[in-house]
């Protein structure tokens, strides 16, 4: 009965969140301008191909790419979330803990900055914030050996120290900038709409491959949220499921960021609240995440457009950071076991 | 009918003729003989115009003032989102199309706004859908750097979607914002406006001024902005520092051997080098409205130095920079030069017409005496 009861609730939460995130897609797309969206059957006419020259252009050529990037990369970002904070078993992680988000926009502000050779110019900023990305990973993660071990301490020490020396690098590229300032600066705050349907169907596979192996780690998590030692002694390789976590993690985010920018508090925000709602399984709350991480940048990113009246197509990173921010700051707020942590 | 005759009525007949196709040559303004004209854009692209359009599309703060300022904002329906925010007057109008539903203006050139120019742009012609751009009359103005423009594939893009783009980021002359002014007027009116002439004819006033003064050592003046945390002076490249030339001015920050439109240099030296009497024509935006930054500036150069404000509007694609023009003369030459821009004197045109037709008058006077002399003959 109690089993049937929380396999209801769970069936009923899931179906709850689809629904919205169906809302958020159609929302997301339906936006023209200030004064004008389209209505739910001039998206589903366009989508069948029975839309005019305008709303095609508009539907599927501007608002669908980035619907769809905003979906993988809300999700991706999300589950990410939730498999840091499991990882670190701190609440404050987030994907980019590590300084992944200050590689990327090295790599992208480099790659705007100057001009390299042998690299297709309409790739170099992804491949480079690629790189970057991955490479600062790589860093954090060295640095952070000692005698052939790493913990958790030493990492997220290493990713703070390798994160504000990017970060300087980055302001000083900023400052230099000249005309390349906007770019950078813009790119650090996330734009879904960078994304083209080629990167897109780059970002695809990594993202839902890495996530689907992030969330067979569920189990794993689960044990090391005890503690490394507690969840040694359930069977769990801990250093070997932490690098796997590591490497699957920044794989998300170097193909997310790298096409979009840095959009942050998806990964801090979503899990807290989906720990309030379902507790703290992360076979839950991984593929909880997944929606939920979707839902809330589509959200972001309507809202990022529906200002433009008043204050211009926002960058989605503001708009994240705007209502993550105060949502957790609320969650900071209630007690930590309100927050199902423990 | 008697042979003298004859030929007398000839002659009037032929002086009749040409006079009267002489007329309508004088009378004709710049439209090709087929009621269309040519327009080519900054980067060399020349589209054809059977005559003016009836909506037009302006990206760019500099050329939504200039279609305001020509009397043609009804005719705007997209603009980009600096041009609404921008808090002169002159953009009023533009607001208030927006808040009547009659224009958008969401987006802008820069990625954080693409899509959302892209979208209101797209959605202006989607005529299905009750957009009233005409892709195939109208025309989109773009204004911004090659990064974004070109670069970035934002003009390819509504090339690629069937929109007649007008593509101008290079202005860096007084005399180029003319020619750019004069195309505009073109385009929404099929004709050249008034205020054209006002742009040429302020220059025209100050040059004829100085030389009936004969004023030899030009006052020497520079632009002033800020940027990157410093003053910066003005240099070849900047519409402002070209404007101190047309207005009489010597821009003593003209420097050559750079290629930046403006360069960090040390105030103090350039006012102990062309002392006090230097004017600076400073940023308002930049400069003068920010108390802390105005401080900064009267502690390197001194109070004794005379700082005017310079309008943004002044400093683009815009009429508005016949204002600066003559602001920049009144104040370098205020004994010559004060009050309102001057108007053009109309006076020389009309003259031209009278005595057209007093020539006319004579020559039919003077076909009539002859034919009755001949007669009498």
């Amino acid at each position: 009965m109690v089993a049937m009861n929380k396999g209801m609730k769970m069936l009923m939460i899931s179906v709850i969140m689809i629904v919205l995130a169906l809302v958020c897609v159609f929302l997301d797309l339906s936006w023209v301008s200030s004064t004008k969206s389209y209505t739910l059957q001039e998206i589903i006419d366009t989508l069948m191909g029975n839309g005019s020259w305008g709303s095609d252009i508009i539907i599927k050529e501007i608002n669908l790419p980035r619907v769809v990037a905003g979906l993988f990369v809300g999700a991706g970002l999300a589950v990410c979330g939730s498999a840091m904070q499991a990882v670190f078993r701190n609440p404050l992680a987030s994907p980019y803990i590590l300084g992944l988000s200050s590689g990327a926009s090295l790599g992208a502000a480099v790659s705007m900055m100057f001009a390299i050779p042998l690299i297709p110019v309409m790739i170099t900023t992804p491949l480079l914030a690629f790189v970057c990305c991955f490479a600062t990973m790589v860093l954090v993660y060295s640095m952070s050996r000692i005698g052939g071990t790493v913990r958790t301490e030493t990492l997220i020490l290493s990713g703070v120290a390798v994160s504000s020396l990017l970060a300087a690098l980055v302001s000083f590229l900023t400052f230099i900038a000249g005309e390349n300032l906007e770019g950078i600066v813009f790119w650090t705050m996330g734009n879904l709409g960078g994304a083209s349907w080629e990167e897109i169907a780059f970002m695809i596979p990594i993202i839902t491959t890495c996530i689907v192996l992030l969330i067979t780690q569920a189990k794993a998590l689960n044990a090391m949220m005890l503690g490394d030692i507690h969840a040694m002694d359930l069977g769990i390789d801990v250093k070997r499921t932490r690098l796997i976590i590591l490497i699957l993690t920044t794989m998300i985010v170097a193909a997310a960021v790298s096409f979009v920018g840095v959009i942050g508090f998806i990964g801090l925000v979503i899990p807290h609240i989906l720990r309030i709602i379902l507790g703290p399984d992360n076979r839950a709350i991984m593929p909880m995440s997944i929606i939920a991480g979707s839902s809330f940048i589509l959200i972001c990113d309507y809202i990022s457009h529906a200002v433009a009246a008043q204050f211009g197509t926002l960058p989605i990173g503001v708009v994240t950071a705007l209502i993550g921010a105060p949502v957790f700051i609320y969650l900071l707020m209630k007690r930590k076991k309100e927050v199902g942590w423990n | 009918m008697t042979g003298s005759v004859k030929t007398g009525l000839f002659t009037v007949m032929v002086v009749a003729m040409f006079a009267l196709s002489t007329a309508a040559i004088v009378a004709s303004s710049d439209v090709s003989a087929d009621s269309g004209f040519y327009i080519t854009d900054g980067k060399g692209n020349t589209i054809h115009f059977d005559g003016p359009v009836d909506h037009i599309i302006t990206i760019g703060v500099g050329v939504t003032a200039t279609v305001l300022q020509l009397g043609y904002g009804e005719k705007i329906v997209v603009a980009d989102k600096y041009s609404s925010d921008n808090k002169a007057k002159v953009f009023d109008q533009l607001r208030q199309r927006i808040s009547e539903g009659k224009a958008v203006a969401d987006g802008t050139i820069y990625s954080s706004g693409v899509d959302a120019l892209k979208s209101n742009v797209i959605d202006a012609a989607d005529t299905e859908k009750g957009g009233v751009f005409d892709k195939y009359r109208d025309v989109m103005i773009l204004t911004g750097s090659d990064t974004y423009l070109i670069n970035n594939g934002l003009l390819k893009y509504f090339q690629d979607n069937g929109f007649r783009v007008l593509v101008w980021n290079d202005i860096v002359e007084y005399a180029d914002v003319i020619v750019f002014a004069e195309k505009m007027s073109l385009i929404v009116s099929g004709s050249i406006s008034p205020e054209i002439n006002k742009m040429r004819n302020v220059v025209k006033v100050i040059d004829d001024k100085l030389k009936e003064e004969k004023v030899v050592d030009k006052t020497e003046a520079f632009y002033l902005t800020y940027s990157g945390n410093v003053f910066k002076v003005g240099n070849v490249g900047s519409i402002a520092t070209s404007m101190i030339v047309a207005a009489g001015g010597n821009a003593i920050t003209i420097d050559t051997s750079r290629s930046e439109s403006t360069y960090e240099r040390n105030l103090t030296e350039i006012i102990a080098t062309y002392g006090t009497d230097v004017v600076i024509f400073a940023d308002s935006a930049n400069i003068v409205q920010k108390p802390d930054r105005l401080e900064e500036l009267e502690k390197q150069v001194g109070r004794d130095v005379k700082i005017v404000e310079l309008d943004p509007l002044w400093n683009n694609y815009s009429i508005e920079s016949m204002q600066g023009v003559w602001t920049m003369a009144c104040a370098m030459y205020p004994d010559y030069f004060q009050g309102d821009v001057p108007e053009v004197d109309t006076s020389s045109g009309n003259d031209a017409l009278v005595m057209f037709i007093a020539g006319v008058v004579l020559s039919i006077v003077t076909a009539g005496v002859v034919i009755y002399l001949m007669r009498k003959g």
